[in-house]
């Protein structure tokens, strides 16, 4: 088949460039960039964290918009729904993949900056609590009844959604009544410019790998899809020799 | 090479290989486990 | 029949049966009693210290009371054919939900009340800020609680694992809700904070998700 000639051809070049961005963007991470004047290497976290942090607050909303078309489309549209729902699902892992890492670098930041683990600042808080919320989305698809399972996932992807901006508020609206220590600074710390390509290149290594990531899941889904439904038609046509 | 530094023997250092090298073995090891469940996916049932 | 008569006539159907066996107020108000004496147990708090934490506790305790009652609630309708007879009437999926809410809701409201002596008794408590609003973030906080449980029980109905999936799929989405429902609380108690800020978003939260589960209860009851 040509197409999945193309298809694997494209995938395997952008893999090489994604590599190679994500490999230039570390070297300049660890070599190139400046040494920071208070908090010294260890700032060198941010070029993974940061870039990192801001991804995972992107696929969470490719998951919604998959599940929403998802909802829309069982009905009428059953083939284009099972696509839409290998989106979700490819989606909401790399989501808890990219968050897991964001709370981990900031883990080790911290130890590393403040002599502590962890600190119930807004940012860390929130991110703690997106993670949970789709953790939660991966264990109702596994816990679900088969038949179920899309139409639930796809329906819980909708609350968290609506959930994702209020826990953002809400918490931001906790720490501002009851401060607590803030890692990575407060809100007027930016970016020196001599920073910035090393910044820079790993947001775009990292998107690009999470691209990858995002359409190598959907295409394992899709494979495992037509599996079961090649394992489905096989055994009605099993009844139906039987019935002859 | 400069990098020579990172194995060093400070805290921070450690710190902040153990970052890189976890990011790295938490999204190699994510997209290893597609590809081995893709591998086991194409064979007939 | 009007909407709010279907509504009115599950809520009816509900508060009978429970009125008849009375066993899900009667293991709710036993399971929220012993987390009081349980967080008593761990924390042995003077006045000042129980101001600080009664409100978090009532809060856990109503949460994990809730989770007993709400699965139980959707079984008894599973047992009884309810949800095949739901399909094939002509009333609307999201009036079951709504009626069968609203009885959870007077169900954990008289929990509530009931546990109010107790919760005075045990931690020695008397409110410092306006007492009168507790009587405004109960209703907001059990309707939160409520209302997404209710559901979430009906999302998890036929699942293998349902008393595990219910906690494990509510939780998370209820954490701004929580969190909102125990600083007003304590915010109330301790007379510390203005708890005005909690209280809006509770109201934010309820109008969001009720609509929310009002629009996507008849794709869950139809998932097959």
């Amino acid at each position: 088949m040509r197409r999945s000639r193309i298809y694997s051809t494209v995938g395997l070049v952008w893999l090489v460039l994604t590599l190679a961005a994500i490999a230039h963007g570390t070297r300049l991470a660890l070599v190139v960039a400046p040494t920071e004047a208070t908090m010294g290497n260890v700032q060198r976290i941010f070029y993974y964290h940061v870039p990192t942090s801001m991804l995972s607050l992107l696929f969470p909303y490719v998951n919604f918009v998959a599940s929403a078309f998802y909802l829309g489309c069982r009905r009428r549209d059953p083939m284009r729904a099972l696509t839409a729902d290998a989106v979700a699902i490819a989606a909401a892992e790399v989501t808890v993949v990219y968050s897991s890492i964001s709370l981990l670098t900031g883990m080790l930041w911290g130890r590393a900056a403040w002599g502590i683990w962890w600190t119930w600042d807004a940012r860390l808080t929130s991110m703690l609590l997106l993670w949970l919320l789709y953790v939660s989305y991966l264990m109702l698809r596994k816990l679900s009844a088969t038949g179920q399972t899309q139409t639930l996932a796809a329906v819980l992807s909708v609350f968290a959604a609506i959930d994702v901006p209020i826990v953002f508020m809400s918490i931001r609206w906790w720490r501002t009544q009851h401060p607590a220590p803030v890692f990575f600074g407060g809100p007027d710390t930016g970016i020196d410019p001599s920073m910035m390509p090393a910044f820079v290149w790993n947001i775009v290594g990292w998107a690009m790998w999470g691209v990858f990531l995002l359409v190598f899941r959907y295409a394992l889904e899709r494979r495992r899809q037509e599996r079961e439904q090649e394992a489905a038609l096989k055994s009605i046509e099993g009844t139906l020799e039987i019935a002859q | 090479m400069r990098l020579g530094w990172i194995f060093g023997s400070s805290m921070e250092a450690h710190h902040l290989l153990a970052a890189y090298v976890a990011v790295w073995l938490i999204q190699g090891g994510y997209a290893g486990w597609i590809a081995w469940q893709w591998a086991r996916a194409g064979k007939n049932l | 029949m009007s909407y709010f008569g279907h509504v009115f006539t599950h809520l009816r159907k509900d508060l009978q049966l429970e009125w008849r066996s009375r066993d899900s107020v009667v293991g709710m108000l036993f399971f929220a009693l012993l987390v009081v004496i349980i967080f008593s147990l761990a924390f042995d708090p003077t006045a000042a210290v129980s101001r600080q934490i009664a409100g978090g506790i009532l809060w856990v305790a109503l949460l994990f009371a809730s989770f007993t009652a709400l699965n139980q609630s959707w079984t008894r309708e599973q047992r009884n054919r309810v949800l095949d007879a739901q399909r094939m009437s002509p009333s609307p999926a999201s009036a079951l939900f709504l009626g069968k809410a609203l009885a959870n809701l007077i169900f954990v409201s008289f929990v509530e009340l009931v546990l109010a002596p107790f919760f005075l008794i045990f931690y020695n408590l008397h409110a410092l800020g306006q007492g009168w609003m507790l009587a405004v973030v109960m209703p907001l906080g059990t309707w939160a609680l409520v209302c997404n449980g209710t559901f979430f029980a009906a999302m998890s109905l036929r699942t293998r694992y349902r008393e595990v999936l219910l906690p494990l799929i509510m939780v998370p989405i209820s954490l701004p809700a929580l969190l909102g429902m125990m600083q007003a609380t304590t915010a109330i108690l301790t007379g510390e904070s203005d708890p005005g800020i909690w209280i809006r978003l509770l109201v934010a939260y309820n109008i969001a998700f009720t609509t929310v589960c009002l629009l996507l209860f008849e794709t869950v009851l139809s998932a097959e």
